[in-house]
């Protein structure tokens, strides 16, 4: 008896639907705008196709998984016109390995960010595991506080013990 | 009134080279010309074995082909047949830019390449579209032997841009995209052949349409019987294009939008790992960009009221049409995808299958 409702509880999880959340009218437009292959559309373009295109691009960001350019699209958009408003989810995306194509998104757009914001996000992802995907990045930024953040740091100096003489007998 | 001068070849046969055991040979002559009253005359000697040639022009003003006349002297293509219209046959119409690249024949229809004298009518124009006389039209032409309209191979240059070829999970990715692209291409009786190298070039690559003097240097490196395709970061410094064919069609020699351009970033998505369905959607990008080198277009746009020329690729009229009646297309605008999961694209009609053994770098 337990065995069989243990059997029937497994069949219950295993069969299981996986719900996946369902797009806006808004948020599938959006994605039916950026799933193209060639010329991408603008991102005012795509402000024209939503009521609240910061937090719906963020929603593209996360749940469009294919074309593997649509979430990447999207998070350029709210790089570029929406940096304060979801200041904290790109702090997110660029200390977290599994959105590794969100934190090189991030990193190649700092010069074209206020450098406040630029420094804010370099600090995270030098400080973070993606560190030396950054630091190669960011060397030569544009904003000279993050070049600073991502230059090698001189070699500390390490006290040497002085060198003595073995005088052999 | 427009006056006829004949393009003086300055180095004849600056390069024969065979390729691949079906002895196909590609022939390239270089030679410039000057316009009177806004056009001048390029002559293309055709010998019994060659069955396709390209021109490239490089001038001092915007450069399009006006008129294609064959050696029994009618006309087979006039640019005022195709302007204006909802569809696309060649960029070579239209005078865009000062580089012009023009490959006949387009389609199986448009007539077989005949032995005799070709006559190629180019024309200069200014911004406002002016016929400007005097134009000095560098010409470079190429001729194909290679008969076989059923098998033909593509040599493709990739070239790694800095710091690119040296990230494992690129290469891997690229590899096996490649090897998605030759299954794609196999029922055509077509082969890329690849062969790929490193290089300092800048990893945010330039836009192709928009020429470029770094991929014009670049290319100058390359063979003349085969394609380039540069594998970077980003484009134009965005994620927005994930590949970008300089023209349609594309030359065979060098100029400064003589290639085609890859994002890695832009297709491994938000996480930065190419997963199996990513590197599909890869190889299929690849084979999309250079299908759009080779001559093919869109077989719709996706205002869904341009088409292309192939009679075997419906003229819908509607996204849901469209998706249904060209859906699994290679040259298809768009992929058709649903949030986490496209179909595959991977077909060709006949008539863009003999687009693309038409161009003459398949050989």
């Amino acid at each position: 008896m337990i065995t069989t409702l243990l059997l029937l509880s497994g069949m219950a999880e295993a069969t299981t639907p996986i719900v996946r959340p369902k797009p806006t009218a808004e948020q599938r437009a959006l994605y039916d705008a950026l799933k193209v292959r060639d010329d991408g559309p603008s991102c005012e373009a795509l402000a024209a196709l939503s009521q609240d295109i910061a937090s719906d691009l963020i929603w593209i960001v996360d749940h469009a998984t294919q074309p593997p350019w649509a979430g990447i699209r999207a998070a350029r958009c709210i790089l570029s016109d929406h940096l304060e408003a979801k200041a904290t989810d790109i702090d997110a995306w660029v200390v977290d390995p599994s959105k590794k194509g969100l934190a090189l998104l991030t990193l190649s757009m700092l010069d074209e960010v206020p450098e406040p914001a630029a420094v804010r996000f370099a600090t995270l992802a030098l400080d973070g595991p993606l560190a030396d995907d950054a630091r190669s990045r960011l060397v030569d930024s544009v904003h000279p506080a993050v070049a600073n953040l991502a230059a090698p740091t001189a070699a500390p100096v390490v006290p040497q013990e002085p060198k003595t003489d073995v005088i052999e007998d | 009134m427009r006056a006829i001068l004949l393009l003086s070849l300055l180095g004849a046969c600056d390069l024969l080279k065979e390729v691949g055991d079906d002895s196909s040979t590609l022939l390239t002559e270089e030679g410039e010309v000057v316009t009177e009253s806004g056009v001048a005359t390029v002559e293309v000697d055709v010998d019994s074995v060659e069955t396709a040639f390209m021109i490239t022009a490089d001038g001092e003003h915007l450069v399009s082909v006006d008129e294609i006349i064959d050696p029994d002297g009618d006309t087979v293509l006039l640019w005022s047949d195709w302007t204006g219209t909802d569809t696309n046959l060649t960029s070579a119409i239209y005078p865009a830019s000062s580089e012009m690249v023009l490959n006949w024949p387009v389609r199986a229809e448009d007539a077989r390449v005949k032995p005799g004298k070709w006559r190629v009518v180019l024309s200069a124009v200014n911004s406002e579209g002016r016929y400007q006389s005097g134009s000095t039209i560098k010409v470079t032409v190429q001729t194909k032997d290679d008969n076989d309209f059923l098998n033909g191979r593509v040599n493709v240059r990739l070239v790694y841009a800095e710091g690119v070829g040296e990230i494992a999970a690129v290469r891997d990715a690229m590899d096996a995209g490649i090897e998605r692209w030759k299954e794609i291409w196999a029922p055509y009786g077509l082969t890329p052949v690849v062969t790929t190298e490193t290089s300092d070039f800048s990893a945010n690559l330039p836009y192709p349409g928009e020429g470029s003097e770094e991929i014009y240097d670049l290319v100058m490196d390359s063979y003349e019987d085969e394609l380039t395709m540069i594998v970077g970061e980003t484009i134009r410094g965005s994620t927005d294009y994930l590949g970008v064919a300089g023209a349609i069609p594309g030359t065979l020699t060098a100029n400064t939008r003589s290639a085609v351009v890859v994002s890695w970033l832009a297709s491994a998505g938000t996480d930065g790992v190419f997963q199996d369905t990513d590197i599909t959607i890869l190889g299929e990008t690849m084979a999309h960009e250079v299908g759009h080198y080779m001559g093919l277009f869109h077989p719709v746009e996706q205002s869904w009221r341009t088409w292309d020329a192939c009679d075997d690729t419906p003229d819908c009229t509607s996204e849901g049409a469209c998706v249904s009646a060209l859906g699994t297309n290679l040259m298809f605008p768009t992929p058709v995808c649903e949030f986490d999961g496209c179909i595959e694209q991977d077909q060709l009609s006949l008539v863009q299958e003999g687009i693309l053994h038409r161009y003459t770098g398949t050989l």
